[in-house]
């Protein structure tokens, strides 16, 4: 699992340099476009000025002072008759340099046959400028350089006039803007990103607090999480929460479990060895009494031993099976214990009934149901055992004329060690919890119900939509 | 001697009751709590034995229920061995416990115990004046020879002597000597009082007429 914290930190970072990227190409665009035009207006304006200023009666003589005038330093202007280079005189003063960027805008006259007249003095460096062939603006190299030039003709005077700007000054304008823009961002990233971290690891804190509260306790704390959480982990508390009330659930269960067959096994243990006892002193039935002990803790241990194994085992093995033969078989197998307490067993009902369950676990489930019958119903006492479908269901019946059980113990008895009081038969209260717990993995529910006068009806109903269930 | 048996659990309480008995013990036996209640209030006992796992009543609140009557000695029988639980029980006013499954010595052992310390003794061994009685070993001596004494008669004896000088009344006598139900013959105690004396000497037991008897403690 990659962490929210580098993930929202890279995503932020790699998202703030394209935005960045992207304002600042589209600045250098927007600026580099925007420059152009004003530059170009600059030389159409200058140039028109400059023809203004034209005398149409001009005399070489006149082109002569203004080349004196126009001359920079190492790059005399250059006059030109008929096509060829005449030597111009320097003006007293000598050229002077006013501004670096000086040697960048230049200005050339010809004549209207495309002849040089008088040329600024970076275009005469390497030959005379190209010239003109159409009014307007257009790129010129020269020398190695590009130049953006406006040319215009003027007709009063009858001559072209260029005036041209080197392209790097454009471009280093350009430039320099650009930078001046990127170089803030540039200073200010580290800043950001320093800030961005600060603000997603106070952001993501109190998921940090959670996980921390929760690694941090022992295993036994099993108290709520409740200090309080930003609304997007309100959900999170609450499902932990609620995990936690439920293993709790379960751990006071086992607990409890525990506590319960502690009791279960050491009572009978405890009159085992007390009868013992008795029984080394001369007590003439106690050795008698000391195997009903052993008989119990048998039991005991062994319906113990079932749950521990259904616990243990969560899928059963469910075929479509008949239900009579089973109860047929183990309802003779118990008769012995019937006819001992003179108590009268019959099976009635349907002699086929199928059902989708595990065979062994539904002899589990009906031998705990008879044998507890047998057990809480007096001697004399009837048990019986029915098969029928009950509004299309399979359903089993055990019935008894026991004592039957308190209206409040009919829904708790199920639980394990849950034993009906005042009783003189020992029973663990483990028998209902068992078969219960098998019903449900059988998708059957358990019915417990008193009879009238007396008795109790235990049934166990196969649900119908079990074929789609398993 | 009689004890208060509450114990739920057929077979273990029939175990112990038969125990008892050999010991001298008249034993009064229940199954259920509220039943152990409503007899300590008209009955004289000894000492009571509860066990905490009842199945009408969680065994705590019976134990609360028979302090709020009661200040005679409780042995509580657990079969949970947690800490919180036996020490829950004694906070809850059971002088001691006894953890299932028990040795009967110890649980006869314990039982002298809590009723010696109810009497306000150290020792196991009883003595006033030229008479003797260990309660362990059920031995009585009278200037210094063992006398061999009937279940009952020691009994009866001890009873007298745990309360010396002080007048005992002949129903009380019988109430402590025979269990509820028990069948009791109308001069009973009168009998054992005689062979009592006889064995002994017939100054030590002083018959108060119309009420009942009194050791005294100074006879030699």
């Amino acid at each position: 699992m990659r962490s929210i914290r580098h993930y929202l930190l890279r995503t932020l970072a790699m998202t703030l340099v394209v935005a960045g990227g992207v304002a600042v190409t589209a600045a250098y665009l927007i600026t580099d476009h925007e420059l152009e035009e004003i530059l170009d207006t600059q030389l159409s304006l200058h140039s028109r000025i400059v023809a203004g200023q034209l005398d149409p009666n001009a005399t070489i003589d006149d082109y002569a002072r203004l080349a004196s005038r126009m001359g920079l330093p190492d790059h005399p202007a250059q006059l030109y008759r008929d096509g060829k280079a005449v030597p111009v005189s320097r003006s007293e003063s000598g050229p002077k340099l006013y501004h670096e960027e000086e040697l960048k805008l230049v200005l050339g006259f010809w004549n209207p046959d495309g002849s040089p007249r008088l040329l600024g003095g970076k275009w005469s460096d390497a030959g005379p400028f190209p010239a003109p062939l159409e009014e307007g603006f257009r790129w010129e190299s020269y020398d190695g350089h590009r130049w953006r030039v406006f040319s215009m003709f003027d007709v009063a005077s009858d001559t072209w006039i260029s005036m041209g700007l080197r392209g790097s000054f454009h471009d280093e304008v350009v430039e320099r803007i650009t930078w001046n823009n990127l170089l803030p961002m540039l200073l200010l990233l580290p800043l950001l990103l320093w800030l961005m971290s600060r603000i997603i690891r106070r952001g993501i804190a109190p998921i940090h607090a959670l996980s921390s509260q929760v690694q941090g306790r022992s295993a036994r704390d099993l108290r709520k999480i409740d200090n309080p959480v930003p609304q997007e982990l309100n959900g999170l508390r609450q499902s932990l929460n609620d995990f936690i009330a439920r293993l709790k659930a379960t751990l006071e269960r086992e607990r409890r479990f525990t506590a319960d067959a502690a009791h279960e096994l050491r009572t009978p243990l405890a009159a085992l060895r007390i009868h013992l006892d008795n029984a080394q002193a001369g007590g003439e039935q106690s050795l008698q009494k000391a195997y009903v002990g052993v008989e119990r803790l048998q039991r005991v241990v062994e319906q113990l031993l079932i749950l521990a194994r259904l616990d243990q085992v969560a899928t059963t093995s469910p075929a479509t099976i008949d239900l009579y033969p089973i109860i047929a078989e183990l309802v003779a197998e118990l008769w012995p214990l019937a006819e001992e307490r003179d108590q009268y067993l019959r099976l009635i009902g349907l002699t086929r009934l199928e059902v989708r369950a595990d065979e062994v676990e539904v002899g589990i489930l009906f031998r705990n149901l008879l044998d507890n019958a047998l057990r809480y119903t007096p001697e004399g006492g009837q048990v019986e055992v029915e098969l029928a479908l009950w509004e299309g269901l399979p359903q089993l019946t055990v019935s008894d004329t026991g004592p039957g059980l308190p209206e409040a113990l009919l829904d708790k008895v199920t639980e394990r060690f849950r034993r009906a009081s005042g009783q003189g038969t020992t029973g663990s209260g483990l028998g209902l919890s068992i078969v219960s717990e098998l019903a449900q993995r059988q998708n059957a529910h358990l019915t417990l119900s008193n009879l009238t006068p007396n008795g109790l009806a235990v049934s166990v109903t196969w649900e119908q939509n079990q074929h789609q269930n398993r | 001697m009689r004890a208060l048996l509450i114990e739920d659990d057929p077979l273990l309480g029939d175990g112990i009751k038969t125990a008892l008995e050999r010991e001298g013990y008249a034993v009064d036996w229940f199954m259920l709590g509220r039943e152990a209640i409503s007899a300590i209030g008209s009955e004289a006992f000894s000492v009571i034995i509860l066990d905490l796992g009842l199945p009408d009543m969680d065994g705590m609140q019976v134990l609360h229920l028979l302090r709020q009557q009661s200040t005679l000695p409780i042995l509580i029988l657990t079969a949970r061995d947690a800490m919180e639980d036996r020490i829950g029980g004694l906070d809850a006013g059971a002088d001691d416990y006894v953890l299932k499954p028990f040795n009967l010595k110890e649980l006869l052992a314990r039982l002298r115990v809590v009723m010696r310390r109810a009497e306000g003794r150290a020792s196991q061994i009883l003595t006033l004046g030229a008479l003797s009685i260990d309660e362990a070993r059920h031995a009585v001596s009278w200037r210094g020879k063992d006398v061999k004494l009937g279940r009952r008669e020691y009994a009866l004896l001890l009873e007298l002597a745990r309360h010396p000088d002080r007048v005992l009344s002949r129903p009380r006598l019988e109430n402590l000597l025979y269990g509820w139900g028990e069948e009791v013959a109308s001069n009973a105690v009168e009998v054992h009082i005689h062979h009592l004396r006889k064995k002994l000497e017939k100054h030590l037991i002083i018959n108060v007429r119309g009420i009942g008897y009194r050791l005294d403690s100074q006879a030699q």
